[in-house]
């Protein structure tokens, strides 16, 4: 299976992923092999599958209070914090 | 070839450990320091231990010491375990092997690790594997390849190849790996011990970094079933936090919808193009061995098995892409260190630069099967086919306890060979994929040697939810196979 260059891009894009030209190609033609193998699924009848199983059952549970202290711990994983934020770059106002 | 059994060595059974160390006949740490003094000598060479940490161990221990002053009694006192570096430790880093993680403290433990510690275990170390578990042969890792413990230069096996490495040489008794579609029961296969994939729901993933959600399960490695059976009882507890996690009651009436009637399914696709003939003839006697224990033995075909290995690559990458979507360089983890412009570059770089291009590679291909216009062709018709390949599963255990072949169509390969050609190293994944597509439990033991000395592994699987089945005939064929005479 052919995979364009515009369809890497977008599935880069998609994916929050910076590719070179080099890793283009190279994606490319890795993805393709996969997408050229799946396939052979099309020979699979499925017209008679209908309902999932996770579609009929949801799960729930109580709600519970509990007192939490991982804030600090939390931070600390943290590149870059202030006081108790998590510092990024500047989101608006830019390209 | 020269047959160099120096890293190899048998363990005693975590049973044994828990009553000398339980009775006080030693030390509580003289089992965790064996178990040091061996990563100390090995593990330069075998590269299974990817984190230890010396002051985790010791206040374990202390409060290990505590417990047994106060006369508590611990099913796996003392017990050193070593856990696959995707499980959250919060005293030991968890990187799930991935340059994305390096340096990052969980919060908190996962909950099997909590059972564990609560059973009296000692948390050693941390295991490589192959990165967010994406691998069959453990060279994917930020930390470098796994050496297999029976020939150096070849693979261990993965994604858990350090759970199953670490077993092998002896570090320790015990450890835990994560299966999504194969990654506990090959590595156990290549590396001559016994890994348990639980049915999926049986054990909380509560703190096990999601690869593909629908698929992951954590289970037990060691060297003996045993020892396995009885960590798969301290970790196969329900976890109301877990909302996949299936209770007792559910659990047992599931199982009920089953009997047992003394037959064993061989599957044919199993033995398929591909496979190592020393591998088919020992499976071959395995069957004899069964045979001459009183089951009936039929070998029968699942022709939409051939479908297995696509429907799971579209599945896997569908979730993991969307799992891994959290790596984003902000709250935790890999952030770039170039200078960046806006939020969206931030994004892009830390991804980029922290991932590798296996691990990029099943993002995007995941990305692209969910996206508009290729969904229903990808991944509704590989979820269709999922569907069907459990039903049939289902439908043959009306019929038969057990279904078993190779846990692996080849075995320990040598090092560079997967990296070399992606697609065929998926194919490698054959025997084990379809297994938790359908959701059930399967162990692999270790059976025989091929003619170059390397282990070979029979798969069983087992009806939902009856491990404790799957246990007890696994340990049949463990006691015919004796192949705990090949270790030191």
């Amino acid at each position: 299976v052919k995979i364009e260059q515009d369809l890497i891009q977008r599935l880069s894009q998609l994916s929050q992923l910076q590719l070179s030209q080099e890793e283009e190609q190279w994606y490319s033609e890795e993805i393709g092999k996969i997408l050229g193998y799946v396939e052979l699924l099309e020979r699979f009848q499925t017209d008679d599958v209908q309902e999932f199983d996770h579609e009929k059952t949801s799960f729930f549970r109580d709600d519970f209070e509990a007192k939490s202290e991982v804030i600090t711990k939390v931070l600390s994983q943290a590149p870059s914090t202030e006081q108790s934020m998590f510092v990024v770059p500047k989101v608006l106002g830019t390209e | 070839m020269t047959k160099d059994k120096s890293y190899l060595a048998k363990v005693k059974s975590v049973k044994d450990i828990a009553r000398d160390v339980g009775s006080f006949s030693v030390d509580p740490s003289f089992f965790v320091k064996e178990s040091m003094n061996i990563i100390e000598k090995h593990n330069d060479v075998l590269n299974c231990v990817v984190s230890i940490d010396k002051n985790s161990i010791e206040s374990q221990l202390k409060i290990l010491e505590e417990k047994l002053n106060k006369g508590v009694k611990l099913p796996l006192a003392g017990v050193p375990v070593i856990v696959k570096d995707n499980i959250c430790t919060s005293d030991f880093p968890t990187t799930a092997c991935s340059k994305m993680l390096q340096g990052f403290y969980p919060t908190q433990d996962a909950f099997v690790v909590n059972e564990l510690k609560h059973s009296g275990c000692i948390i050693v170390g941390k295991a490589n594997c192959d990165e967010f578990a994406m691998g069959n042969s453990n060279e994917n890792s930020f930390f470098g390849p796994v050496s297999n413990p029976w020939n150096i230069s070849k693979v261990s096996g993965g994604s858990s190849g350090g759970s199953a490495v670490a077993v092998a040489s002896g570090m320790v008794p015990l450890t835990l790996g994560s299966d999504t579609g194969g990654s506990i029961r090959q590595p156990a296969s290549l590396c001559g011990v016994v890994g348990l994939k639980p049915t999926y729901g049986h054990v909380s993933r509560r703190g096990l970094i999601a690869y593909a959600s629908s698929l992951d399960q954590i289970g037990p490695l060691g060297q003996k079933v045993e020892d396995v059976a009885l960590a798969m009882e301290i970790i196969g507890c329900h976890d109301p936090l877990d909302s996949t996690c299936v209770d007792e009651n559910e659990r047992r009436g599931i199982q009920k919808r089953f009997q047992k009637r003394g037959k064993i399914g061989v599957i044919k696709e199993f033995f398929d193009k591909g496979i190592n003939s020393d591998i088919s003839e020992e499976i071959g006697n395995q069957i004899q061995n069964l045979k001459s224990l009183g089951y009936q033995v039929e070998t029968i075909s699942i022709p939409l098995l051939e479908a297995a290995l696509a429907a799971y690559y579209i599945i896997a990458t569908a979730e993991a892409s969307s799992n891994l979507a959290r790596y984003d360089g902000v709250r935790y983890g890999y952030r770039t260190k170039e200078s960046v412009r806006n939020l969206d570059q931030l994004y892009r770089k830390s991804r980029s630069e922290g991932f590798s291009s296996e691990v990029k590679k099943r993002i995007m291909l995941g990305t692209f099967v969910l996206s508009h216009g290729y969904f229903e062709a990808y991944y509704d018709k590989a979820r269709k086919v999922r569907k069907n390949i459990q039903s049939q599963f289902y439908r043959l255990f009306n019929e038969f306890d057990f279904l078993i072949g190779p846990t692996s169509p080849v075995t320990a390969f040598d090092k560079g060979k997967t990296l070399e050609d992606s697609l065929a190293s998926y194919l490698l994944d054959v025997c084990t994929i379809s297994v938790n597509l359908a959701g059930l439990p399967a162990i692999s033991i270790p059976v025989g040697l091929d003619r170059k000395g390397l282990p070979i592994g029979l798969q069983v699987i087992g009806q939902p939810f009856d491990e404790s089945s799957l246990v007890s005939i696994a340990e049949k064929i463990e006691k015919k196979a004796e192949f705990s005479r090949h270790f030191n």
